[in-house]
């Protein structure tokens, strides 16, 4: 999975260059996230005559104060869901996942991978889902007949598509030849 | 602390398209440590809803929740749920589906089988620990589901309609059993039901919702002794209280 620069270690980065870097990218990430320096400084709890003097003159900051601008950005980074949704599956069938974040009819969706093995692992997977709150899972059609005794949050299944059964199909036909 | 549910102007809602569903509204009521309580209310006024933010499943969209005096924490407290369904595993016996409650709880392995066969001594099950699901009778199914909860010393025991899918008779003696085994175990219990006569026969209080959005409507102490006789002058003459409450939120459905 490739690893996307954080706005921590895009401030650091510039931090290490010079002040002039730090505050240009201070105030690009600022438009980027449309926070303004009164926001910046609310959120953080630095008085806006520091920011504007960070922000205008380039100026030199203390350790508290980068501190404070780090962890209040980095609060607005972390993904806020609207929905979080659980996939049950085999770890194999997890790892094809390679979006855990969306957007889906307009709602920020986190996906939560709950890798199960046997349908026991999916009914305890299914319970510890429902304790971590998700607003509802995904699993095999076969999965779900039985888990859905066990919790109450709304289920959908995985479609198969006929090209799966033939490629799985396929596979077994090359397994069936080759041990032959 | 006391109490063992507090909710507090415990109000939720869903959004549904662009409108919202108001599901429970401004619900205030407790329950003491081993009380035993039953909510009665219309069918659709949020009594499944109700039962999952006391057990932390979900957050109520306003107002507090205390169980234990802290917000319900499904990861730190233990709840023994109970629905309709039994929720039995097939491929499992009587003692293995004790054993699998206290598995999901990461209990300890080798205190399983011990601790499940305490159960189902509890429940009145001896004997049949090595049958399967499919071969013991209904009302023995819910004697396994009540033991694989009571296994997990739970801090509260939540009920959804329990025995709402057994016939008449058994009905009323898993009713029976219940209450002698809530009298052995000191615990606290929350049970939801439709049916009047049960919540009298069980609690000892009674919470009366009204249709959706649900509030209190009244709240009544049965004040009668245990085991309750049915058919007593008292026990109607509460059931017809509770009834004649109900039914003012039955009319306009």
């Amino acid at each position: 999975m490739e690893k996307e620069l954080t706005i921590r270690d895009e401030l650091i980065n510039a931090a290490m260059t010079s002040n002039e870097a730090f505050s240009a990218t201070l105030k690009s990430i600022m438009r980027r996230m449309d926070i303004s320096a009164k926001d910046l400084s609310e959120g953080s709890g630095i008085p806006l005559s520091t920011i504007n003097k960070i922000l205008s003159e380039c100026r030199d900051l203390r350790l508290s104060t980068l501190r404070d601008i780090l962890r209040y950005l980095h609060s607005l980074e972390v993904p806020q869901a609207d929905i979080v949704i659980g996939v049950i599956a085999a770890r194999p069938s997890l790892d094809t996942i390679s979006k855990h974040q969306l957007l889906a009819k307009g709602k920020r969706v986190i996906i939560k991978e709950y890798p199960a093995l046997t349908i026991e692992d999916a009914i305890i997977a299914a319970i510890k889902a429902e304790r971590d709150r998700v607003n509802g899972l995904v699993c095999a059609s076969i999965v779900a007949s039985i888990i859905e005794k066990f919790v109450r949050i709304p289920i959908a299944t995985i479609k198969i598509e006929e090209s799966n059964i033939l490629d799985s199909v396929n596979l077994l036909v090359e397994k069936i030849t080759s041990t032959g | 602390m006391d109490k063992a549910i507090l909710l507090e102007s415990v109000s939720k809602k869903y959004d549904v398209g662009s409108s919202s569903l108001k599901v429970i509204e401004d619900l205030t009521f407790d329950v003491n440590k081993n009380e035993f309580v039953c909510v009665v209310g219309p069918s659709g006024c949020g009594k499944t809803t109700l039962l999952r933010i006391v057990a932390g499943l979900e957050p109520p969209s306003s107002g507090r929740v205390l169980v234990f005096g802290r917000p319900p924490d499904p990861k730190i407290q233990r709840f023994g749920v109970i629905f309709q369904e039994d929720s039995l595993l097939p491929w499992r016996t009587v003692l293995g589906n004790v054993e699998f409650g206290l598995e999901i709880q990461n209990y300890p392995e080798a205190e399983r089988e011990r601790v499940a066969k305490t159960f189902l001594e509890l429940v009145g099950l001896q004997g049949f620990e090595n049958y399967y699901p499919h071969q013991i009778s209904g009302g023995m199914k819910k004697r396994v589901a009540i033991a694989r909860a009571l296994a997990i010393d739970p801090d509260l025991i939540l009920m959804d309609e329990p025995f709402a899918d057994l016939d008449a008779q058994t009905r009323s003696l898993m009713q029976r059993e219940l209450l002698k085994i809530w009298s052995k175990l000191n615990k606290t219990v929350l049970f939801i039901t439709h049916n009047v006569e049960e919540a009298v026969f069980l609690a000892q209080r009674v919470v009366v919702l009204t249709k959706r959005p649900s509030r209190v409507k009244q709240i009544i102490d049965i004040d009668l002794p245990y085991p309750r006789a049915r058919l007593s002058l008292p026990f109607i003459s509460y059931r017809e209280r509770i009834l004649t409450a109900f039914h003012e939120e039955l009319e306009g459905i």
